[in-house]
């Protein structure tokens, strides 16, 4: 029975490993963009994250007859590309990116682009509050910015994140708590500023 | 999530801000090896266990062939011996009919076959302890056909009423053996007179008389059970014949027959002929014990002399000296 659009991740990957085609083109323009801009946000460089994105894909295509719904869909895919993230990393000499200490970057200051006076009146709001927000994020420290990432784009809980990360439910509480509230200041910085620039 | 360190300014300000995209030639590129993979090899990973019954089966024949091979064959197969000692003991014996005469006519026809079914030649095996078996079965046949050519020629030797009747040995004294018998059927039929008296003293029969000939009770046994010739149903019939009333030299010739039956059933080893030369000897009986004196050495040849004891080669010296003068 061909998969619907209707049907869970699960029953969709089921369906591509017994042969379903029209499946998979469901479940990659499910997850496509959330993967993409995961890695994206990662590595920041989009030739490096379309690499990364064709290879999580192509890792999913050849381990169809070994998927078992015992978790998430997400969980695994999203699996999928953070062991390649690593390897990635590993490999250009970078591991500590993921595996860094939440407290070691706890004092950081996020150098982030002042926000009063850089021409506020050049840009939209919305448009200016993207970039900002992208580069706060980019800003923050590995585990933090991974843990949002996957709260963002994958839409996981606490405890999928804990299981994806490898760390505790707690560890992860506490890498949030810290990424949205250095996200919330810079975007109540670029408020001032922004009505300090309409002023 | 409506867990913590959620914002609702946050999620917003990153859904506006986070909507980068693959490249289409990177989608396509994708998709198109995803369509190729299930297109390749179509529901295969259902297949991918199809040589699990066949890799089971041959296991299961390997196992059965090597269970064959390394099973003794006697645990697969009854024995000849065991089909031989079953039907000796279950199959009644036949009733022996009235021979007309001990001539030649009667034993030196081929045996009739054996009650229930006669041994065939062992086919050779492997096994050392299937291999005893079939040499058991061997000589056992070949004793048989010993026995029947022994007594064929006591039978030529003898009178000819000699050995018409069965016979049961009781108390009477051994009696004297054939006036001029060949050297061969003497030499067979001679050998027996000790065991003859001493079966004759105790009062069983002949069978039972053989047996110190025979050091393997066991074996005397298994060798009468698997007779496939005469023997049993001889021996069947001395014990009915007792009942019967028979001369002596009768009884005799039949003793002797089956003397020589026992003598070339059991090859006698050199202590035994010289303990039977030496009793002979010392019951007085000259004449055979010189026989056996003839006998042990045509056996032993060069031999002979450093085998038999200083009494019995001077009681050989003294023997022969006459005889030759």
């Amino acid at each position: 029975m061909p998969a619907s659009a209707a049907s869970s991740d699960e029953d969709l990957m089921l369906a591509y490993a017994a042969g379903d085609a029209a499946a998979f083109d469901t479940l990659y323009a499910r997850h496509k963009g959330g993967v993409y801009r995961y890695l994206l946000r990662q590595c920041r460089q989009q030739g490096v994250a379309d690499e990364l994105f064709q290879d999580v894909w192509m890792n999913l295509i050849r381990a169809r007859e070994s998927y078992a719904p015992t978790a998430k869909f997400t969980t695994w895919l999203y699996r999928l590309a953070h062991n390649r993230m690593i390897d990635h990393f590993r490999a250009s000499g970078h591991l500590t990116l993921v595996s860094a200490d939440d407290e070691a970057h706890e004092e950081a200051v996020i150098s982030l682009p002042a926000a009063r006076g850089t021409q506020p009146e050049q840009r939209s709001e919305n448009r200016e509050l993207g970039e900002r927000l992208r580069t706060a994020v980019g800003a923050l420290p590995p585990a933090q910015r991974e843990a949002f990432l996957l709260q963002q784009e994958a839409e996981m809980t606490l405890a999928e994140i804990a299981t994806l990360t490898g760390v505790g439910v707690e560890t992860v509480k506490s890498r949030l708590r810290y990424a949205v509230a250095k996200l919330r200041a810079e975007l109540a910085d670029l408020d001032e500023g922004l009505r300090e620039g309409m002023r | 999530m409506s867990e913590i360190e959620r914002d609702a300014r946050v999620d917003a300000a990153w859904k506006a801000a986070s909507r980068d995209e693959p490249p289409a030639a990177l989608d396509a590129a994708i998709r198109a090896a995803a369509r190729q993979a299930v297109s390749s090899k179509p529901r295969r990973a259902r297949d991918k266990h199809w040589w699990y019954p066949f890799a089971a089966a041959a296991t299961v024949a390997v196992i059965a062939v090597g269970l064959l091979q390394v099973t003794p064959p006697e645990q697969v197969a009854p024995t000849l011996d065991a089909i031989q000692a079953m039907k000796q003991e279950t199959v009644p014996v036949p009733a022996v009919p009235p021979r007309p005469a001990m001539g030649s006519t009667s034993l030196a026809t081929p045996a009739p076959p054996a009650p229930s079914g006669a041994p065939a030649e062992p086919a050779p095996l492997k096994k050392d302890r299937r291999a005893s078996d079939g040499g058991r079965a061997a000589g056992l046949v070949q004793n048989a056909q010993r026995e029947r050519a022994a007594a064929d020629t006591v039978a030529q030797s003898g009178p000819s009423t000699a050995a018409n009747k069965p016979a049961q040995v009781q108390d009477s004294p051994p009696a004297p053996v054939p006036a001029s018998p060949p050297p061969v059927a003497a030499r067979r039929a001679d050998a027996f007179p000790g065991a003859q008296q001493a079966a004759a003293q105790s009062g069983v029969t002949h069978r039972d008389a053989a047996t110190p000939a025979n050091p393997s009770g066991a074996l005397a046994a298994s060798e009468s059970a698997a007779t496939p010739s005469s023997a049993v149903p001889e021996s069947r019939s001395e014990l009915s014949g007792a009942r019967t009333e028979e001369s002596r030299p009768q009884r005799q010739a039949m003793l002797t027959a089956n003397a020589a039956k026992v003598k070339t059933a059991t090859p006698r080893s050199a202590e035994e002929w010289i303990k039977l030369i030496r009793a002979l000897r010392n019951e007085g009986r000259i004449d055979e014990a010189s026989k056996e004196l003839v006998a042990f050495r045509s056996a032993y040849g060069e031999r002979a002399d450093s085998l038999l004891p200083q009494d019995l080669r001077e009681f050989e010296a003294r023997t022969t000296v006459p005889a030759a003068k």
